[in-house]
């Protein structure tokens, strides 16, 4: 009824915009020819920043090393490598459109390292096999290791199931244990470490219960007071970032610290000993994954030292060697199956290839995990002796020193 | 009307003939643009600009229209992707019917939040919606079964509509289809008698509703709205990826939402998508400045913040009024135009109020006061200051509850009644000091008509026949009313630009827009001029003329004696005396009274008009 | 119980410093300053840096305060005092997009996201208070909120200075007409809420580490002390800051951790129902 001249002008704006937008985004580039003279093509989508940047981080470096280790040697078949990495900021929807967008760039790449969460994952990996590209990543969530739904997706890691199993088998093993408690976070994380508690336990002589914390809290004393009061023989506590030294501190305050305590493998993954101090580190178990804990220099293979090198070439390390290392692997495993292809490179073949791998040397300390993939196993997990729970003394090399019951 | 303001209205008196034909290509060329050779990554980015400029439009509708700030958004965002989970997993998959029961569910949620969240406003329904937030994961948690829980669920299967599956382009064209009638059923709601309401509410609460305009009712109402959109892009959300997780609807993207909505306009339609398309393809770019991307977006924020006032649409608004300050026009002429038309016919009521009583902590504002007005009679309410009349106004428009008697209208007891539905049953009221809202004089006018034959807000967001009728007989009665003021001129014109003489006539045109049972005049002369207040007199002689009842409460003695049938005398709260004003005049006690006060009484005599 | 008690206490001084900090700038210019998390925390960072150079304490506040006035004055001149007198919430974007700054820079000069703050303090662990135990760095938390807020009340109820500060917020150009150079006392609240926030890291450091993400959390949970204490009143911070974070532990130690936010939520509801202004928030009377 009354006249709104702006509104319509408006409308014409958007509708001249809109048109702009179109033009702009149009016209997308057709696939170049691929010939041995061209480079191999790896794209790396994780949260560089954001909640996950410390494991990102390190995983990317670990992936760059490796393509430079690779490249140093003349390449895969010839054929550099090119390394590109994307950040999706821990967000799954924009990890898609990032790697929607290189999909549909000039160059197709040829291996996409798919974050480091299982929820990047998850999102990335529809869009991977309908693309017929190979995606690896160090995602846990047992949800990916569906090769009938995720074909082309392939995950370096020991699922988060197991690695609770680990712990669980460890403390049946000591004989005396009645009663352990799960201290975990309300969140994603908390979620699967509870689900695989649950699981771990079922069937055993162990009782348990669950106690879990809001993740958006600065203090954990009052569960771990309500832990406490349960009186169990072990707790197994699990957090990440920040909350794994807040567990710490919250522990002594609770005065918990003569209940023994295992910190999960993302706890452990923290620089533990650089967070705690004195009374909060009395008692503490950590899980230690392949490469984290203390490997003499004499039984440090030649890969390893390699890999080392080349890590400690890009600075300081910000996290456990564990970390790097499978962002290593997640290239050189790839390589491996490159490696294996006969004639042109496709996503397909190199999808077979890594399917029909070699079991891990007894010696060897990449692959990280003992376990190896096939037409119906994604994850390369292990067994149970893949993991330590020890305490822990110092560090030495970045590498952590167990120190002697 | 197009004709009479000038060139540039020509141009949308033509843009209006092909407003719905360019809507209409517009739509259909988005939806196309990966036929036309969009890249699939593009038509992504677009897809997600879509979907945001959704969820923005909702906060748009909240809290640029009706003052009220939210950041529920994601919640409601969030309800409609998990409306998407379950409805295709277990039930049936079709995009279709997620988008239903999403739109049924945000509106659900926006219902049951508003509730509490707006009856207290501002800061509470900020924080309040802010838990809502924090409390999605908590819910996504508590129903894992259905949800997946924190770990989020995957599997969600590819689109479907009437059985048919959809490609990712078909998806788009989809989302693109919903989007734009999304957008034209927003704009058709905040361009109408509702979006006016809207405009006065802004303005003043007081003043809505004492133009029949339910407060609390038209927040929660747009509240409830506000969160159809945002729960239909969820639906599309869910389907996007084929994985949902809760961590998707967090804070973070509260402030997105907050961000795009103030950086588009959020006073704005189609500033929704500005905003959306800004804060989707700024941040994308973020990768570019590598470790230095946090830092980027926030000088981004920044800068966006400070540079673009009113947001992007206010930028364009800017660029328009310099070319219209270019363009040579005659100033608007406000001065009233003597008016020749007749006031149309007023249908008055019998006002009575018997015996009522009102005290404040003990004190007595009010004792026993009875006297009534009938149609087509003015009867003059008069007293020194607190001696109760402005009580007495307040109590019978519905502000104050009185302790003792009542107070009818017509047949109809309205001593019991909250403001807004005082004013629905025929009383309309001026303002010592004029309420005028940010609207064009007509609109401001048409205001008081929401408690007339009101179409509902789907027949007015579809523009259905009702609405066109209402709009229809809306004009008419407002012009009408316009004429017979001398308005007409100045019915184009921002009401805020008025002058006070201008205003109190607009006031009392928009009393009589909404053909009151009752007009209720509040000082209605002070700080008008002689010419002024005999053209006032004039009006209201006309209101009693045509039927009208008029209560006029005012200081001006000399105005009451040439208006008034009846003069009824406050004092302490009491009646004196009810009578004729030259018997009052002569009363022993109003003339100790008006005496008492030298600035009235002396030059009234003197200035009496005979 | 005491363990607890002190936990919540420790944990409201926390929130109760926030809030103090939204209400200096609040008072003066009335807007809210979301940054007012990320001066704590980035506060935090740099006393962990300070602490590397073996700065004594004295050196390491006063180096903090000078940093916090200068980020805050940086603040005000770029992303505040250019959208004054705009009444659309725009501080809303920019001071998050000073939050976002504040966040990045640290990321960026920071190798870690979680670092432990050394108290300065005594070499004991934990103290022993009433059977309970509590770390000292947490005794001075309490004691600074209770401190701050109640001499920060007492400035802006009592002193000619302090009233023309607060006065400022109920009409800038009445405060103009009487003399108030309303410029300069604006600089001066938002350096004060800068130089606070940065000191107040050597102190909230040892409870919850220097995080990155804390910032947004602490400027929340601020926010929501702020509305129940009463817009405007420190007082009002100091016992809506304490209240909250005892309400959250207690909630976290007898019933459920994870119903800490809807109990929160739940109290915040109450005492708006009741109390629309806050609990010692002024009413201000609408005019009819």
């Amino acid at each position: 009824m009354n006249v709104r001249p702006v509104t319509r002008h408006r409308l014409a704006a958007i509708t001249l915009a809109s048109v702009a937008l179109v033009s702009a985004c149009g016209g997308s580039g057709n696939d170049a020819n691929k010939s041995s003279s061209v480079p191999l093509r790896v794209l790396f989508v994780g949260g560089l920043t954001g909640p996950l940047s410390t494991t990102a981080i390190a995983v990317e470096r670990g992936a760059k090393a490796s393509v430079e280790h690779l490249n140093s040697q003349g390449g895969v078949k010839g054929r550099k490598i090119e390394f590109t990495s994307k950040d999706d900021q821990s967000d799954p929807t924009r990890a898609v459109t990032l790697l929607q967008g290189e999909l549909t760039g000039n160059a197709k790449p040829d291996l996409v390292i798919a974050g480091v969460g299982s929820n990047e994952a998850l999102a990335m990996a529809p869009l991977l096999a309908r693309n017929k590209v190979v995606g690896i990543a160090s995602a846990v969530s047992p949800k990916l290791n569906d090769p009938g739904l995720y074909p082309y997706f392939f995950s370096e890691a020991f699922p988060a199931s197991d690695q609770v199993k680990a712990a669980a088998v460890y403390l049946e093993g000591l004989g005396n244990v009645k009663k352990v408690a799960l201290v975990a976070p309300s969140d994603a994380l908390g979620d699967g470490t509870a689900a695989n508690f649950a699981a771990a336990f079922t069937g055993g002589t162990i009782a348990t219960q669950v106690f879990r914390f809001p993740t958006d809290a600065v203090d954990f004393t009052p569960i771990l007071q309500k832990t406490a009061a349960y009186k169990p023989d072990w707790i197994y506590m699990e957090g990440s970032g920040a909350q794994a030294p807040i567990l710490l501190a919250s522990r002594e305050k609770a005065g918990a610290t003569g209940i023994k305590t295992i910190a999960g493998a993302t706890a452990s993954s923290q620089p533990l000993l650089k967070l705690g101090k004195g009374q909060q580190l009395t008692n503490l178990y950590a899980t230690l994954t392949p490469n984290a804990a203390y490997i003499e220099p004499a039984k440090r293979n030649e890969e390893f030292n390699a890999f080392f090198a080349a890590i400690r070439s890009q600075g300081a390390l910000a996290t456990s060697p564990y970390v790097y290392s499978v962002g290593w692997d997640n290239i050189s495993i790839w390589a491996k199956a490159l490696a294996r292809v006969e004639g042109d490179v496709t996503g397909e073949k190199v999808k077979t290839a890594m399917e029909s791998e070699p079991a891990k040397a007894s010696s060897a300390q990449f692959p990280v995990y003992s376990g190896q993939y096939s037409t119906t196993n994604h994850m390369h997990g292990g067994h149970p002796e893949d993991f330590t729970f020890a305490q822990l003394q110092e560090y030495k090399d970045d590498m952590l020193v167990i120190k002697p019951e | 009307m197009a004709a009479s303001t000038g060139s540039p209205v020509a141009a949308h008196g033509l843009l209006r003939w092909f407003r719905v034909p360019l809507w209409v290509i517009l739509t259909a060329t988005l939806a196309l643009t990966p036929k036309l050779g969009l890249s699939p990554s593009a038509s992504r980015q677009l897809l997600l600009i879509a979907l945001l400029s959704l969820v923005v439009s909702g906060l748009n509708l909240s809290f640029g229209f009706t003052g009220e700030l939210s950041f529920a958004q994601p919640a409601m965002y969030a309800i409609g992707a998990y409306s998407t989970v379950i409805v295709s997993m277990h039930f049936v998959n079709d995009v279709l019917v997620c988008m239903v029961v999403a739109i049924a569910a945000g509106l659900l949620l926006g219902l049951l939040s508003g509730i509490p969240g707006l009856r207290l406003g501002g800061w509470v329904l900020a924080i309040s919606s802010l838990y809502l937030v924090l409390l999605v994961p908590d819910v996504v948690s508590a129903t894992k079964e259905y949800t997946g829980g924190f770990q989020g669920i995957g599997g969600i299967p590819l689109p479907r509509m009437f059985g048919h599956e959809l490609g990712t382009d078909a998806f788009l064209a989809v989302v693109i289809v919903a989007t734009a009638a999304w957008f034209a059923l927003f704009r058709n709601l905040v361009v109408s008698s509702f979006g006016d309401s809207l405009a006065v509410l802004r303005e003043s609460p007081i003043l809505a509703s004492s133009l029949g305009i339910s407060v609390y009712a038209t927040k929660l109402k747009v509240y409830a709205i506000s969160g159809a959109p945002a729960a239909m892009a969820g639906a599309f959300f869910g389907y996007l990826d084929g994985f949902v997780a809760p961590e998707t609807f967090g804070i973070s993207l509260a402030i997105v939402v907050l961000a795009a909505s103030i950086l588009g306009g959020s006073r704005s339609v189609y500033g929704a998508f500005a905003g959306a398309a800004l804060l989707q393809l700024g941040p994308m770019q973020s990768t570019a400045f590598g470790d230095y991307a946090f830092i980027a977006y926030g000088v981004f924020l920044i800068l966006a913040g400070v540079l673009l006032r009113r947001g992007l649409v206010g930028v364009w608004d800017g660029l328009l009024e310099k070319r219209r300050a270019r363009s040579p026009k005659a100033p608007v002429h406000i001065a009233l135009t003597a008016a020749d038309a007749e006031l149309p016919p007023v249908n008055g009521q019998r006002l009575s109020v018997a015996g009522v009583s009102k005290k404040f902590g003990g004190v007595a504002a009010l004792t026993d006061v009875t006297f009534d007005v009938n149609p087509g009679e003015i009867v003059a309410l008069i007293g020194p200051n607190g001696s109760g009349k402005t009580t007495l106004l307040n109590i019978i428009s519905g502000y104050y509850k009185l302790d003792e008697g009542a107070v009818h209208l017509g047949d109809t007891a309205i001593s019991r009644l909250s403001t807004h539905r005082v004013a629905r049953a025929g009383i309309a009221r001026t303002f010592q000091t004029p309420s005028v809202p940010a609207l064009s004089v007509r609109a401001a006018v048409g205001s008081s008509r929401s408690r007339l034959n009101r179409a509902s807000l789907i027949e007015t967001m579809l523009r259905l026949p009702r609405y066109r009728r209402a709009v229809a007989s809306d004009r008419n009665s407002v012009d009408a009313v316009l004429a017979a003021v001398g308005l007409s001129a100045a019915a184009d014109t921002p009401a805020q630009s008025l002058p006070l003489g201008t205003r109190r006539m607009l006031e009392l045109a928009r009393s009589l827009a909404g053909q009151p049972g009752v007009l209720l005049l509040d000082e209605v002369a002070s700080g008008l001029d002689d010419e002024e207040i005999e053209e006032l007199s004039r009006i209201v002689r006309a209101v009693r003329s045509q039927g009208g009842a008029v209560l006029l409460v005012e200081h001006n003695f000399p105005l009451v004696r040439s208006l008034a049938d009846r003069v009824v005398v406050l004092s302490r709260g009491e009646v004196v005396v009810v009578a004729a004003p030259d018997e009052v005049a002569q009363h022993p006690e109003v003339l100790e009274h008006y005496l008492g006060q030298p600035s009235v009484a002396p030059t009234s005599e003197a200035g009496t008009p005979s | 119980m005491i363990t607890t008690l002190l936990s919540g206490l420790a944990l409201g001084a926390v929130y109760t410093l926030v809030a103090v900090g939204y209400n200096l700038t609040w008072l003066t210019t009335r807007t809210v300053n979301f940054a007012q998390g990320g001066f704590m925390v980035a506060g935090t960072f740099l006393t962990v840096w300070c602490q590397h150079r073996g700065y004594p304490i004295a050196l390491t506040l006063l180096f903090l305060a000078a940093a916090g006035a200068t980020v805050a004055a940086v603040e005000f001149t770029f992303a505040i005092r250019p959208i004054l007198n705009r009444s659309d919430h725009t501080e809303l974007v920019t001071t998050v997009g000073v939050l976002t700054v504040i966040q990045g820079v640290i990321l960026l000069l920071s190798k870690e996201d979680v670092l432990r703050v050394r108290f300065f303090g005594s070499s004991r662990e934990l103290l022993d208070v009433l059977g309970g135990k509590v770390s000292p760095a947490e005794i001075w938390l309490i004691f600074l909120a209770v401190v701050i807020s109640l001499s920060t009340h007492w400035w802006t109820r009592h002193t000619r200075l302090g009233l023309a500060a607060s006065g400022l917020s109920d009409d800038r150009e009445a405060a103009m007409l009487l003399g108030v150079n309303t410029g300069r006392f604006s600089y001066v609240a938002f350096m004060a809420s800068g130089a606070l926030g940065f000191a107040l890291g050597p102190f909230v450091g040892p409870k919850t580490f220097a995080v990155v993400a804390l910032a947004a959390l602490l400027s929340i949970k601020g926010f929501v002390v702020l509305a129940v204490g009463g817009v405007g009143s420190n007082l009002g911070a100091l016992v809506g800051g304490l209240a909250v974070g005892c309400i959250e532990v207690f909630v976290a130690r007898n019933l459920e951790s994870t119903w800490q936010n809807g109990a929160v939520f739940l109290v915040f509801i109450s005492v708006m129902l009741l109390r629309p202004q806050g609990l010692f928030g002024e009413q201000r009377e609408r005019v009819v």
